[in-house]
C-alpha cells in the first residue's frame, strides 16, 4: 500500500512551512504536523536579507510585506567601554557607538530590496504555515509527533497524538523542523551540546520604548541594536515589533545567570542596569509580556541526513543568535533541502545520499557562520575595526546578511583570524585584555 | 605633510573625537593616552579607521601596541612609517 504522503515534516515553523510550500509547489504530497496552535510567541524575531529570496520564490513575499512588519534596514551596535575606564578629569565620552551597517551598502544576489523585517513571530509563522497550506500541503495544528519509526522499508510511520487520541500516518521520507525540540536529533541520539556557547537568554517585550533617545540618528532607530554591557560576552538584544512595543533580551554565560542567583526578572534589571542609559530608558517603558528564558543553548548534530531523513533549521543546529542567523537558517536549509528532496521524489529514492548537497552546503554555512560568531565573541572590537575597514567592510557585511550558502570562504574571516593570533600571542598588544572568554574549538560543525 | 603637522591634525582628532574639545588644550603630544585612558581598545580602532581614511595609510590591527599609542608622538611615527613601507612596496 502506498504511504499516505510523499513527506511528513514535523514542525510548522518557519523551516517546516517553508518546506512544505516548496515541495506542495513542486507537485508532492506534503503534510505538516505542528504540535501547537498557531499563532503562537516565538523568540527570533530580526531577520537577514537572505530571507528574501526564499520568501519570493515560494511566492509569500506580497503577505509578509503586507503584514507591516517594521522594515530593517540595518544594525547597530553599542558599546560602554569607555564609560568604564577612568578618564582623568576628562568626561563626556562621545564615542559609545562601536559599529553600523546598512543592507544597501551590498548588492545581495537574489534579494530585490534594501530591506529586511522584525517580525512578530507569532503572526510571521501563522502566514508561512498558512501560505503553505494554501500551495497545496496538509497542515495539522495541535498534532504532536510522538514518535517515528524507520523500521519498514517501505515507509517512515509515525505517531501523532490530537487531543486525546494518537494516529498513524506513513510518509515515504520525514523532514524534522521541531525547532529546538530537535525530534531526530534527540531520538538518534546525534544531538551534541555546544562546550563554548553554554549562553542563556531572558527576554520580554516592552510597550512605549523611546528607541530614538537609545540610537544615534533618528535614521537608525528602527535598526536592530545590539548593546554590549561592560560585562564579558553579554549583550541585549533591542528589536522594534511595531511602532511602539520592542522586543529585548539579555544574553549572557549561563555560569553567569546561575552565580547572579537570582530570578529571570531580578537577573534582567541588574544586567541592564550595567548601562545607566538603557535602564532609564526601560523603566520609562511598560513591561508586556512575562520575562521568558532560553537554556541549554547551542548544540550540533552529528548527523543532519540520512536514509529517509533530513532535519533543518533549528531541529539541525542552533548557534548564539548574535546575528540574527536563526529565521534565516531555516528559510535557507528549507531552500536547499527542498531541492534534493524534490530530485529525491523523481528518482523515487530517499537514501542518505541524496541528501549530498544538502549536507554540504549547511555544513560550509555553518562553518563560516560558526567562525565568525566565536571570533566575534573573542575579540569583540576587530569586529568594529573590520566593518569600517573599506576592505573588509563589504565582506562582512556579506556575513551579515546572512549570505553563507554558496560561494568561497569570505576573506574577511582569514584575515580576522590572523589578527585574532597575533593579538593572542602578543601580551603588549593593547587589545589583548579585551579578549574573551568564550574560545571556540576549531571543530564547528560536527556532521 | 611634515611631522609637526601630522602631530597637531591627530591632536585635533582626538579633542574632536574622544573629549568633547578640550577647550583648555590639556592634551599634547606627550600626553599619556593609555594611563589617562583616553585611547581605549575601541578607539583605537575607530583611530586606524580615521588614519586610513584620512592618510590612505592602513595600519594593521596587529600593530596596536602600547608602545605605538603611548602618545601623538608615538602615533604620528607609526602613521609615517607604515607609511614609508606602503611607499616602499609600491616602488619595489
Amino acid at each position: 500500500m502506498a504511504p499516505d504522503f510523499d513527506v511528513a515534516i514535523i514542525g510548522g515553523g518557519p523551516a517546516g512551512s517553508t518546506t512544505a510550500s516548496y515541495l506542495a509547489r513542486a507537485g508532492m504530497s506534503v503534510v505538516v504536523f505542528e504540535s501547537e496552535t498557531f499563532p503562537r510567541p516565538h523568540v527570533g524575531e530580526s531577520l537577514v536579507p537572505a530571507t528574501t529570496p526564499v520568501l519570493v520564490e515560494i511566492g509569500a513575499i506580497d503577505k509578509i510585506d503586507e503584514a507591516g512588519f517594521p522594515k530593517k534596514y540595518g544594525a547597530s551596535w553599542s558599546s560602554s567601554e569607555s564609560r568604564s575606564i577612568p578618564t582623568m578629569g576628562y568626561q563626556g565620552l562621545s564615542h559609545d557607538w562601536s559599529a553600523e551597517v546598512q543592507f544597501v551598502e551590498r548588492n545581495q544576489p537574489g534579494v530585490d530590496r534594501d530591506y529586511t523585517y522584525h517580525v512578530d513571530r507569532g503572526r510571521f509563522d501563522a502566514i508561512l504555515l498558512r501560505h503553505a497550506q494554501e500551495q497545496g500541503a496538509t497542515v495539522f495544528n495541535g498534532a504532536r509527533v510522538l514518535d517515528v519509526d524507520f523500521d519498514d522499508r517501505d515507509a517512515v510511520r509515525l505517531t501523532v497524538r490530537f487531543g486525546p487520541h494518537s494516529t498513524r500516518f506513513s510518509a515515504r521520507m520525514v523532514v524534522d523542523a521541531s525547532g529546538r525540540q530537535t525530534m531526530l536529533g534527540r531520538k538518534l541520539k546525534v544531538k551534541v551540546n555546544d562546550p563554548v556557547f553554554d549562553q542563556y537568554a531572558v527576554h520580554t517585550w516592552f510597550d512605549g520604548l523611546d528607541r530614538e533617545s537609545l540610537s544615534p540618528s533618528t535614521a537608525m532607530a528602527d535598526h536592530i541594536f545590539v548593546h554590549f554591557l561592560p560585562i564579558k560576552d553579554t549583550w541585549v538584544w533591542q528589536i522594534p515589533i511595531t511602532d511602539t512595543i520592542t522586543s529585548v533580551g539579555v544574553v549572557t554565560q549561563k555560569q553567569r545567570f546561575a552565580d547572579a542567583a537570582a530570578d529571570r526578572d531580578a537577573f534582567f534589571w541588574e544586567f541592564v542596569s550595567s548601562r545607566p542609559e538603557l535602564r532609564e530608558a526601560l523603566t520609562k517603558a511598560e513591561r508586556i509580556r512575562p520575562f521568558k528564558a532560553e537554556g541549554d543553548y547551542s548544540y550540533s548534530m552529528k548527523q543532519i541526513c540520512g536514509d529517509r531523513f533530513v532535519m533543518i533549521g533549528d531541529a539541525a543546529r542552533f548557534v548564539d543568535p548574535i546575528f540574527s542567523s536563526g529565521v534565516s537558517v531555516a528559510l535557507n536549509s528549507a531552500r536547499i533541502a527542498s531541492q534534493d528532496i524534490i530530485a529525491a521524489g523523481k528518482a523515487g529514492e530517499y537514501g542518505k545520499e541524496r541528501f549530498g548537497t544538502y549536507e554540504d552546503k549547511l555544513r560550509r554555512a555553518v562553518k563560516y557562520w560558526y567562525e565568525f560568531i566565536s571570533i566575534y565573541y573573542r575579540l569583540n572590537v576587530l569586529f568594529t575595526a573590520f566593518v569600517q575597514d573599506p576592505r573588509y567592510r563589504i565582506d562582512v557585511l556579506k556575513m551579515l546578511q546572512g549570505d553563507v550558502y554558496d560561494g568561497e570562504e569570505p576573506k574577511a574571516l582569514a584575515a580576522m583570524r590572523e589578527v585574532v593570533t597575533a593579538v593572542e600571542n602578543d601580551p603588549d598588544h593593547l587589545w589583548h585584555p579585551y579578549l574573551g572568554t568564550l574560545r571556540a574549538p576549531t571543530s564547528a560543525p560536527s556532521f | 605633510m611634515n611631522t609637526g603637522e601630522l602631530e597637531t591634525e591627530l591632536l585635533g582628532y582626538i579633542r574632536s573625537e574622544f573629549l568633547f574639545g578640550d577647550e583648555d588644550e590639556e592634551l599634547d603630544t606627550t600626553t599619556p593616552l593609555l594611563e589617562w585612558g583616553i585611547l581605549d581598545s575601541l578607539r583605537t580602532a575607530l583611530l586606524l579607521g580615521h588614519v586610513r581614511e584620512r592618510y590612505g595609510v592602513n595600519i594593521s590591527p596587529a600593530k596596536v601596541q602600547a608602545d605605538n599609542f603611548r602618545d601623538v608622538r608615538a602615533i604620528a611615527g607609526l602613521v609615517r612609517a607604515e607609511s614609508a613601507t606602503a611607499a616602499a612596496g609600491e616602488h619595489s
